[in-house]
């Protein structure tokens, strides 16, 4: 089996898992599905030799955060029936996403075949105009990662090139965006806290106290606090 | 074609090579807790199955599987069947990387570290899964407490292998026990090996924080309502965990297998007889304790040993 027909078969998964997550009713079975999804896309990454991208991909998205919503999702209780009656709604954007899926086929597809075979440019020509052609040739130009990693492991790469060398200005403000969700989510959440409990007085989170609390202080024995 | 069959028939060998040795462990690992268990209380510990008690694994496997399955009728049946096998798959799965010798491993993969952290987080989902399909209060309460616990262990754990790859300078599992030629991690990273000692015992759900089968005093956890196979399936890949987590121990700080084999294995033993040695010693933790030892004392240790690694590591060079 070549590897464009593994790449295939994976999409094909990805697809199947993608119909099931919009049409099943419980939501358990949607973050499972989730979560095979998560797994074919570590494959796609081993198939093109990236083993420490693949494998930092399941160590995040499934160990950490599909955790994290499975968790959420199975200690809320769920009512089935009103959301069989929501599902309908969802009907129309069935087509709006099989419509863009096929789209990335066509751009996976036929950048597959500009960027790793050149040659195949010359049996699609009767579908482009000559010039777009010779634009097409003369396209890489850019700094090739598949032959640095290739070249050496990827992790080095990814270090020595890619987040810390060229890519580090976009890698500190993906930290700060990060930072900022953390901080958003806490302080609405500290805000809803104190709109729900006025009569508490203690509002703000005391972290010396909270770090500097014990157990002999907090826990006390039955008999011992009579 | 030819080809394709050739390395479909080795692979098929090479791992039912390491299934069937992970699978002998696993049967005399139970036999050795109970002997080291006995040999510390004073007992005598099984010894009527064979010759002094060597067969008693067969026969409670055997015993375990001749048992009747039991699926409770509101259980999510597809779910319920499916959580012990992932727990049990994982557990092998795991074992793909750890080298047997020097160059008998049947993966060597570059990050081969980050392979196991990043296979062992999976396995929080068979536990999960099986308290959830289920569909028993107890069960669920028991699975959840369970992925909690691992959850929240896995950080201190992974920032204490960290700081290992940082000092070795590899992710490669190989290359780390090249590294310890000369001296074993041991010696300059001590209070890291006591830290992802504690974690190992909570990852593999060891006592003192056996609480997800903690009997007496919660019912059981996430595998009240499996029996026979299923609860075999949880019971091996528990075994399984242990085991790799005391291999593993011995080749981020012990040394791991370099040169001599024997030597090797008997490191391994004796990470392995170390944690039975914490179960007949220790009482079991209360839940509230555990999460406090997890969130306020190791994660900040294990952050500060990771720093000071780092930062001498950068000093050095």
């Amino acid at each position: 089996m070549s590897t464009l027909g593994l790449l295939i078969m994976l999409l094909g998964i990805i697809i199947m898992c993608t119909l099931v997550i919009l049409r099943s009713v419980n939501p358990i079975y949607s973050i499972l599905n989730l979560i095979v999804i998560y797994g074919c896309y570590a494959s796609i990454l081993l198939t093109v030799e990236m083993e420490f991208l693949a494998c930092i991909y399941i160590l995040v998205n499934v160990g950490a955060i599909a955790v994290l919503f499975l968790f959420i999702v199975m200690m809320i209780n769920i009512n089935i029936v009103e959301i069989q009656e929501t599902m309908k709604k969802y009907n129309i954007y069935m087509i709006v996403g099989i419509i863009g899926v096929v789209g990335l086929l066509g751009i996976l597809i036929t950048n597959y075949q500009i960027r790793i075979k050149e040659e195949v440019i010359a049996d699609f020509s009767m579908f482009l105009i000559n010039s777009e052609v010779v634009q097409l040739q003369a396209t890489p130009s850019y700094l090739d990662f598949y032959s640095l990693f290739v070249e050496t492991t990827d992790i080095r790469t990814m270090g020595s090139n890619v987040i810390y060398g060229s890519y580090s200005i976009w890698f500190i403000m993906a930290c700060i965006i990060l930072l900022i969700g953390m901080v958003g989510v806490i302080y609405i959440t500290e805000d809803l806290i104190i709109e729900k409990r006025t009569l508490n007085e203690r509002r703000r989170q005391d972290i010396n106290s909270q770090v500097l609390r014990e157990y002999k202080i907090t826990i006390r024995n039955y008999r011992e606090s009579k | 074609m030819e080809n394709m069959l050739y390395i479909i028939i080795e692979g098929g060998l090479k791992s039912l090579i390491v299934i069937i040795g992970l699978l002998i462990g696993v049967a005399f690992a139970t036999l050795l807790e109970r002997k080291v268990m006995a040999a510390m209380q004073k007992r005598r510990g099984p010894n009527v199955v064979g010759f002094v008690g060597l067969l008693q694994p067969l026969a409670d496997g055997l015993k375990l599987v001749l048992k009747e399955t039991i699926i409770p009728i509101v259980a999510d049946k597809l779910i319920y069947a499916i959580a012990p096998i992932l727990t049990f798959t994982i557990s092998i799965v795991l074992w793909s990387v750890i080298a047997v010798g020097v160059q008998s491993v049947f993966a060597s993969i570059n990050s081969g570290v980050i392979f196991i952290l990043a296979i062992s987080s999976i396995g929080v989902y068979g536990i999960i899964l099986a308290g959830w399909a289920s569909n028993s209060k107890y069960a669920f309460l028991g699975g959840l407490r369970s992925a909690a616990q691992m959850v929240s262990y896995e950080v201190a754990l992974g920032l204490i292998i960290l700081s290992i790859i940082t000092y070795a300078g590899t992710v490669n599992l190989q290359e780390i026990m090249e590294n310890q030629e000369k001296v074993w991690f041991i010696i300059p990273l001590l209070p890291g090996f006591l830290l992802a000692f504690i974690s190992a015992l909570t990852e593999t759900n060891r006592p003192p924080f056996d609480l997800p089968e903690a009997e007496a005093e919660l019912v059981s956890g996430y595998n009240v309502e499996y029996s026979s196979t299923g609860f075999a399936l949880f019971f091996l890949g528990e075994y399984a965990n242990i085991i790799l987590m005391s291999v593993l121990l011995s080749v981020f700080f012990l040394g791991g297998i370099v040169s001599n084999k024997i030597l090797g294995a008997m490191k391994g033993v004796g990470m392995l007889c170390s944690f039975i040695w914490v179960r007949a010693t220790l009482p079991r933790y209360r839940y509230d304790q555990l999460m406090y030892l997890g969130w306020k004392s190791l994660l900040p240790f294990a952050l500060l040993i990771y720093i000071g690694v780092i930062s001498m590591v950068l000093i050095i060079k």
